[in-house]
């Protein structure tokens, strides 16, 4: 059998996942035409992200009609070419004003390799555990803690400290569900936690800035914890019905930066109100069930890693970046998926939803109906 | 091949798994719409008002001073446009060092110690985004090498302001000056409305009137951005400027009286006796009114708040003197409405009096003879009073003292006054521990010896003797005008009090006075006018410190008086000889020159 099985059977398309992610999109899309309007520099973006969208589509069709276990297959070479391209980046990257991310510029348009540093690692790991019974033994974590702590080392070193961070969670959600034993699991959690120090002095000035700020936002209130305030108030003025679309005087007024990326939920809270940011939570969480559940009823072990790695990737993606939006946690800079600007990361997490489309198109060519 | 070895079978366990991490997932929501909640709906009403903190600010519009005029509407305090220099704390750099550098580049350019400098700056910060004023009316070439670096001072602003000037030059203690309100003053007055670098009426008029002089001040709320770029005006209030004050001061008759008393130390207070209207008060020597305009130097602030000639002080209510023989008058009065002498009685002068073993003078060593009332103050003879002072005894002199005004305050529209001493046994007993003798008694009805009043307190007992008993209510606000000068307010003038008099007593005592001033043997003739009725007494109040100081007060024209003055220069030695020319030439500007 030939590794690329095409599965072009439209009726085993999973409607729900596609409608929540557009739905999501919208959403994303109104809220930046309105943190976008005050700016005329930043007038086209509203354009460009409806074109991310439309990019992203093609991606998770791509994604869905191809085999995932033929994509998992190829998940080593997607690390590598990732790992490759992170490399290029770090060669070749002049930091950007706010500090943050490097890009690769492609000419046309740039691309974030640390967003498809996500997508490879899970098609990595999906390959490597599926294919080893051995992570029920301690020794057997190490493959997977090694592909993880590769891309870890050099997205942070791109810098993306959030990124970095979203792939801890994907791994160890992975091993969990591969079968690894829970208090391997648990000792690595703590191990990890204790290493966490020993990678501050590796951290960049600003990310240690960003952390001990977040422990004391007015330590600096308008210096590092700026962003983190002004967010907060944002949010906090919305109230049950929010400002009113294109109305929020934090966001409209440059109060809260980066507000049509990371910051996007602050234009949601203070606009719409406690109600608008509910429903948003209400359409995140939708779209996370349906990814375990097909998780759960995927055919094999494979289609069940994949869909459990993308299910932690939008999970906490979405709550650090809200968390963050919320003050609840450090600014780590990273966009809330499907609804912050960005095309990497549109881009990414639509190819990610397509091979959870593809695990469920499994599912269903396997057993009918189930 | 591989993919025989993908096709592992799914263990049961991965949907428990995969359950698990969805259940976390929906967990770490729940506490994402917990805390939605706390933020939007329990802790909503705080971050609103954040919110409106951050993008709504007020910008106040000062309310322009009222005016000070005199009684003819002759313009004496106007306002004059001043450029400030200051920090506006909201806009200095973020980071502290860079901030510093700023307080401190800034401090260097207006030479402004950086103490003070820092201290004003972080005094601000309760309003951080209205400037602290650091200096006032700065000089243009200043203000123009300041613009050009307003690049590298961020948080530096320079802003239209303005001042107090002085078309006359007169009238500095009345008119008083206008400084930026102290953190002292700022604590006493917050609950009127002052703010931080307001002007506050520092002394004189502008302290006491300043609730009228300075109006209300407006503000406009402006929508701004993170950047602090005006968006747009959402509220504007125009300020209401302040009321204008015409005063009773006839700034001529100021001028002329500053210039008779030249730098000599001493003070001047001519009267309406009709009403108490104040039209001229002068207190030597002084400052120049435009001293603490704008920009004060500090040498000079230092000079004049150390002089030991006290020019700072308004001697005309702050300063005490023993009347000396003007106060003659008074006992007089006393004495004719206590019965204790008639216009009749006769004493014998021999240029000595003894009480007991104690002599006490005249100042004519030769005596002036046996001497009635009317002759006694033409030739203020001391013995004459001595023995009424005897006569009346000491309780009754001392109640007519009260009564004509001594001892308390006149009332004044300016701060400060001082109430002065009346002397009875009681206030010996108290302040010296030592009974009241004789002696005490003869010197009170001269005016010497305990005896402290204030040159307006002469001025208003003069009155009182011209106007035929009443005790006026001195005052040096006429009228009070909006801005635009239309609505005259004038200002109540509470209603003389009336001495019960006799007037045939108080006509007597007005003869002696024109006597004094007329006659050839009169004591005041250097107060003679040509052409008008004169009444007036001389004085010397006697000082321990050094040579006497002369006094001098009168009325005119006798008939129907229109001025009562009184007038004291220091060490100016005997009553007639340095303070009765100086009454001469403001009669003169009044009556002749004048009008």
């Amino acid at each position: 059998m030939a590794p690329f099985t095409l599965l072009p059977d439209a009726r085993r398309w999973d409607r729900s996942i596609i409608i929540l992610a557009m739905l999501l999109c919208a959403f994303g899309l109104v809220l930046i035409v309105s943190a976008t309007a005050a700016d005329p520099g930043l007038r086209g973006l509203p354009l460009k992200q409806a074109l991310w969208v439309l990019m992203g589509v093609v991606a998770m069709v791509l994604a869905a009609v191809v085999d995932h276990r033929g994509l998992a297959n190829l998940g080593y070479l997607a690390y590598g070419l990732v790992v490759l391209l992170l490399g290029v980046v770090l060669l070749t990257a002049r930091r950007s004003s706010h500090g943050a991310t490097s890009w690769l510029d492609l000419g046309v348009f740039y691309v974030e390799p640390s967003e498809l540093a996500k997508v490879a690692l899970i098609l990595a790991l999906a390959r490597a555990l599926s294919d080893s019974p051995r992570v029920r033994t301690f020794t057997g974590l190490l493959p997977a803690l090694g592909l993880m702590a590769g891309l870890q080392i050099l997205v942070l070193k791109a810098p993306d400290l959030g990124t970095s961070l979203i792939l801890l969670p994907i791994t160890l959600t992975m091993l969990l569900v591969a079968g690894a034993r829970l208090w391997h699991l648990g000792l690595l959690a703590l191990g990890m936690g204790a290493a966490g120090p020993l990678a501050w002095p590796f951290l960049h000035p600003y990310q240690r800035d960003r952390i001990l700020s977040f422990l004391n936002p007015q330590s600096d209130a308008l210096g590092t914890g700026y962003n983190a305030i002004q967010s907060q108030i944002a949010v906090g003025s919305g109230g049950w019905f929010g400002q009113g679309y294109m109305r929020g005087t934090q966001s409209q007024l440059h109060f809260v930066p980066f507000h049509h990326t990371d910051f996007v939920f602050s234009v949601l809270g203070e606009e719409g109100g406690f109600i608008a940011s509910v429903l948003l939570l209400a359409l995140l969480l939708a779209l996370l069930a349906r990814i375990a559940e097909i998780a759960m009823k995927a055919r094999d072990m494979s289609g069940s890693l994949v869909a459990a790695g993308m299910l932690a990737w939008l999970g906490t993606q979405s709550f650090v970046n809200i968390g963050m939006n919320l003050g609840l946690l450090p600014v780590t800079g990273i966009p809330l998926p499907l609804v912050s600007y960005g095309g990497s990361s549109t881009i990414a997490a639509f190819f990610g939803l397509g091979l959870v489309l593809s695990v469920r198109r499994d599912s269903l060519g396997s057993s009918g109906d189930r | 091949m591989i993919w025989a070895r993908l096709v592992r079978p799914r263990p049961d366990r991965t949907a428990a798994r995969v359950r698990f991490v969805g259940w976390t997932v929906a967990a770490l929501y729940c506490v994402l719409v917990v805390r939605l909640f706390w933020m939007q709906i329990l802790d909503g009403a705080r971050y609103r008002d954040l919110a409106r903190l951050n993008s709504v600010r007020t910008i106040p519009i000062r309310a322009p001073r009222g005016l000070i005029l005199d009684r003819h509407l002759r313009v004496l305090v106007d306002n004059a446009p001043a450029v400030s220099v200051g920090i506006t704390p909201a806009e200095l750099p973020r980071d502290p060092a860079q901030a510093q550098a700023v307080v401190e580049s800034l401090a260097g350019f207006l030479n402004l110690p950086l103490p003070a400098v820092e201290a004003k700056v972080a005094s601000q910060r309760v309003r951080p985004y209205a400037p602290a004023r650091l200096a006032v009316d700065v000089d243009p070439g200043l203000v123009a090498r300041l613009e050009e670096r307003t690049a590298s001072l961020p948080g530096m602003t320079i802003w239209q302001d303005s001042k107090r000037s002085y078309p006359v030059a007169e009238a500095a203690h009345v008119l008083g000056y206008v400084g930026e309100i102290t953190q002292g003053q700022l604590e006493r007055l917050k609950d009127r409305g002052y703010r931080l670098g307001d002007w506050l009426g520092q002394t004189g008029l502008e302290s006491y009137y300043d609730e009228k002089l300075r109006g209300v001040d407006g503000g406009k709320e402006v929508r701004i951005d993170a950047g602090g770029h005006e968006l747009g005006i959402l509220r504007e209030v125009p300020p209401q400027p302040g009321q204008n004050l015409v005063l009773t001061i006839d700034a001529g008759l100021q001028a002329v009286a500053e210039d008779a008393m030249g730098q000599d130390a001493g003070a001047i207070v001519a009267l309406d006796p009709r009403n108490g209207e104040i039209l001229a008060m002068v207190s030597k020597p002084d400052y120049p009114a435009s001293a603490f305009a704008g920009r004060v130097d500090a040498k000079v602030w230092d000079a004049l708040n150390h002089d030991e000639r006290h020019p700072m002080d308004n001697r005309a209510v702050q300063g005490l003197y023993p009347p000396g023989s003007v106060f003659k008058i008074v006992t007089a009065l006393a004495a004719l409405q206590e019965g204790a002498i008639t216009p009749e009685t006769h004493f014998t002068c021999n240029g000595i009096f003894w009480i007991s073993t104690w002599p006490y003078r005249c100042w004519k060593e030769i005596g002036h003879g046996s001497i009635a009332l009317e002759q006694a103050i033409i030739e203020s003879c001391d013995i004459f009073f001595y023995q009424v002072g005897l006569k009346l005894k000491v309780d009754a002199l001392a109640r007519w003292t009260r009564n004509f005004g001594f001892g308390t305050k006149t009332g004044i529209d300016l701060p400060d006054e001082q109430a002065g001493v009346v002397p009875d046994p009681a206030w010996k007993q108290l302040k010296e521990g030592l009974p009241w003798f004789p002696g005490n008694t003869v010197m009170m009805a001269i005016g010497q010896g305990y005896m402290q009043a204030t040159i307006l307190q002469l001025a208003r007992a003069t009155a009182a003797v011209a106007n035929g008993g009443f005790l006026v209510h001195p005052h040096l606000l006429k009228s009070v005008t909006s801005s635009e000068g239309d609505q005259v307010e004038t200002e109540p003038v509470a209603k003389s009090v009336d001495l019960g008099l006799n007037p045939d007593y108080v006509s007597l005592v007005q003869r002696g006075m024109e006597g004094a001033v007329e006659s050839p043997r009169g004591t005041a003739s250097r107060a003679r006018v040509d052409g008008l009725s004169v009444a007036g007494k001389t004085g010397t109040a006697q000082n321990s410190q050094g040579e006497d100081h002369a006094v001098f007060v009168c009325f005119a024209p006798v008939e129907s008086p229109q001025v009562a003055i009184a007038i004291i220069v220091e060490h100016g030695g005997e009553g007639g000889l340095s303070a009765a020319p100086i009454a001469k030439r403001m009669l003169e500007y009044l009556y002749k020159d004048g009008q």
